[in-house]
């Protein structure tokens, strides 16, 4: 079946008008001849009552030619319905080759791994195969963005069926959809999730402390906090000073005591947005670490850094949850946690949604072998435009 | 010369034509044509009684011995004959086929005054060529020889045809130089009506008249499709006309004419031959120049 990919290039076949126009009009009534015997000749004009197309195969080749190139311009395909294909199953990392071939029942149907280039999944006949599926099986892949690569690449006829871990993760944000007939096969099993990057536990840090007046009786939980990380083995230096001494540049983390001024948190929002970590005593943010009753610290990513504010200022009195033994370990997890983006879901959540698209094959173009006939067609109008037919057209023989 | 140049197998065919005195001629000096000048000669004409002042070489003294007289023997002097080629140029001539538009009716014209001009010269006759027009009329005086054949040749390169047919004013001055008995060819189309009569004049006359109408193919033929706008080129008048509608009668029309030009010619004891561009130029000199 012949489709146009831009059907508005048919609009140009208006230019049709052009030919038929230039076949009416009888520019032969108005070629002059120099002709001796014209005494033995008498007026006879044309009748000019009806239309008269002058050399109509001219006219047709041309008309021929201009409906070719509109058909060209209109970037016409071929298109015909796809055959039928055997199904397909797909097993995402996380599930065991044996198992996902134990859970479905599919004889007929081609059995591949979600893995770039969708490689076929051993039966357990080789095990080299299989340990190297184990490989594969193990490495976290986009699943989503693959799905969506094989619903593009695969016949429409091919019916999907996908089998991927209970726990999926490294999903992104878009749903799927998927224009295949697909079977969302859940089983019990894990997506493999990447390494979080984190910051090591023995990495250097530098930790600026900054007091005014309201802040300075918050230095000494700072400073059991200090000595209790120091306990569990971090590498910190501190520099603790007033407020107004300024920041060492190599400070990662800043922690500020005290009332912050809008100035002063503007600044702090600045560094925070190049990429360091603040803490300020008050307020805002999500909360990232709560106490028994109420939260305590609120986060809010800036930039390539983060501001983390306490709900109250860091006082026994004001904050009773610092007494408790396990509040350095966990401030420090709410601190270094990485930022995470939900990436991961239960399978039976994110079932991909049908799409309706229609069963055609891929799509052949059309234009060299139309651009091959219009060539042709070219040729045979200029051998019949400027062949017998230049000048005065002659009758062949010797008329009369 | 390359317009008037005789191809050299047309050149060599020429050699087998001749122009035939019709009439006894009555030229001066020598010739190959029968004349009506007495004098020394091979062709025995009559005897005379001898008068005083006669050659003694010439009295024919075995009739003296018989018949005891004088009497000088006279033979007939071959004449030489004088061609005159009389070029219609006016601007109908300059019509051209489409297939040959280089070779228009007056080209032919020229081609075949040179021929004729030739055929003189190689029997030792003079010629001289006028062509008529309108707009001036040309001419090379009657002489012989080749180095007036190559005159003739250079005067035809330079003619070319324009204007109409002459009217009989501007004719009158060509009568003197026809003296009679001479052989006159005219070369034409023969589209104008006053040239058969001139023609016919001349003949009545007693000058010996030949005419070799030209027509082009088209002009035979009319292979035209289409409308057109004919265009007269003497007269420059229009006329706009389907050639297809029109063809039938045109060719009756022109046949018709062609048909009456030629009784026209033979009532007066012209002979005429008709001559397509189409053909080979020494076609119509032998039809033209046969003997009767």
């Amino acid at each position: 079946m012949i489709q146009f990919l831009a059907p508005a290039g048919i609009a140009a076949a208006a230019a049709l008008v052009v030919p038929v126009v230039v076949h009416l009009v009888r520019r032969s009534d108005r070629r002059e001849l120099r002709f001796a015997a014209m005494r033995y000749l008498r007026a006879r004009p044309h009748p000019r009552a009806r239309l008269h197309l002058v050399r109509p195969l001219l006219l047709a080749l041309r008309v021929g030619l201009l409906v070719g190139l509109a058909a060209l311009l209109a970037l016409p395909v071929w298109r015909s319905r796809a055959a039928a294909a055997p199904p397909w199953v797909v097993v995402a990392p996380g599930i065991d080759a044996l198992a996902a071939r134990a859970a479905v029942h599919a004889p007929l149907a081609e059995w591949h791994r979600l893995v770039t280039g969708f490689p076929v999944l051993p039966d357990g006949r080789d095990a080299a195969a299989l340990a190297i599926d184990a490989q594969l099986a193990a490495a976290p892949v986009p699943i989503h963005s693959l799905l969506r690569q094989l619903d593009r690449d695969l016949l429409p006829t091919v019916a999907l069926s996908i089998v991927v871990p209970e726990n999926l993760a490294n999903l992104d944000a878009e749903r799927l959809q998927i224009a295949h007939a697909a079977t969302w096969l859940p089983l019990p099993g894990f997506s493999p999730v990447p390494p979080s990057p984190g910051a090591g536990a023995d990495a250097p840090l530098a930790i600026a402390v900054r007091y005014d007046a309201a802040g300075a009786s918050e230095l000494p939980v700072v400073r059991a906090l200090g000595a209790a990380w120091a306990a569990d083995g971090r590498s910190i230096t501190w520099s603790i000073a007033a407020a107004d001494v300024p920041l060492p540049a190599t400070a990662t983390w800043v922690f500020w005591l005290g009332d912050a001024a809008p100035q002063t948190l503007q600044t702090l929002q600045a560094r925070a947005r190049t990429g360091g970590l603040v803490v300020v005593a008050p307020t805002v943010g999500e909360a990232v670490l709560s106490g028994p009753d109420r939260p305590i610290l609120r986060a809010q990513t800036m930039g390539l850094g983060r501001l983390f504010e306490f709900t109250a200022p860091l006082r026994a009195d004001a904050l009773p949850d610092v007494l408790a033994a396990d509040f350095p370990r966990r401030l420090w997890t709410a601190l270094t946690a990485p930022r995470r983006i939900p990436a991961s879901a239960p399978a039976r959540s994110v079932a991909p949604l049908a799409t309706t698209r229609e069963a055609w094959a891929p799509a052949e173009s059309l234009e060299p072998p139309l651009a091959l006939v219009l060539a042709l067609l070219f040729l045979l109008e200029r051998l019949v435009a400027t062949g017998t037919g230049a000048g005065p057209r002659l009758r062949a023989g010797k008329g009369a | 010369m390359q317009g008037v140049l005789i191809p050299a197998e047309l050149r060599t065919r020429l050699r087998e034509l001749r122009f035939t005195a019709r009439h006894p001629a009555f030229g001066l000096g020598w010739g190959q044509h029968p004349g009506r000048s007495r004098g020394a000669g091979l062709e025995f004409e009559q005897y005379r009684a001898y008068e005083p002042g006669d050659e003694p070489r010439r009295v024919d003294w075995k009739l003296y011995a018989r018949s005891d007289r004088f009497f000088v023997r006279e033979a007939a002097r071959d004449s030489p004959l004088s061609v005159w080629v009389l070029l219609d140029a006016s601007a109908s001539m300059s019509q051209a086929d489409a297939a040959r538009p280089a070779y228009s009716k007056f080209a032919a014209a020229k081609l075949l005054a040179a021929c004729l001009a030739e055929i003189a010269t190689l029997q030792g006759d003079s010629c001289g060529v006028a062509s008529l027009s309108s707009a001036g009329i040309a001419v090379v005086p009657s002489g012989s020889g080749p180095r007036h054949r190559d005159r003739v040749w250079l005067a035809l390169e330079r003619l070319s045809a324009q204007g109409a047919w002459p009217d009989s004013a501007q004719l009158a001055p060509l009568w003197e130089r026809l003296s009679p008995e001479t052989v006159v060819v005219i070369l034409s189309d023969g589209f104008d009506a006053a040239l058969p009569v001139f023609a016919t004049g001349l003949a009545a006359a007693r000058r010996q008249v030949y005419s070799l109408g030209l027509i082009s193919c088209e002009e035979r033929d009319f292979p035209f499709e289409g409308g057109y706008v004919f265009v007269d080129p003497e007269t420059g008048a229009e006329c706009r006309s389907d050639a297809q509608s029109t063809r039938t009668e045109f060719l009756a029309r022109f046949q018709a004419a062609r048909a009456q030009l030629a009784r026209q010619f033979a009532r007066s004891g012209i002979r005429h031959v008709d001559h397509c561009l189409d053909e080979a130029p020494d076609v119509p000199l032998r039809q033209l120049l046969a003997r009767a």
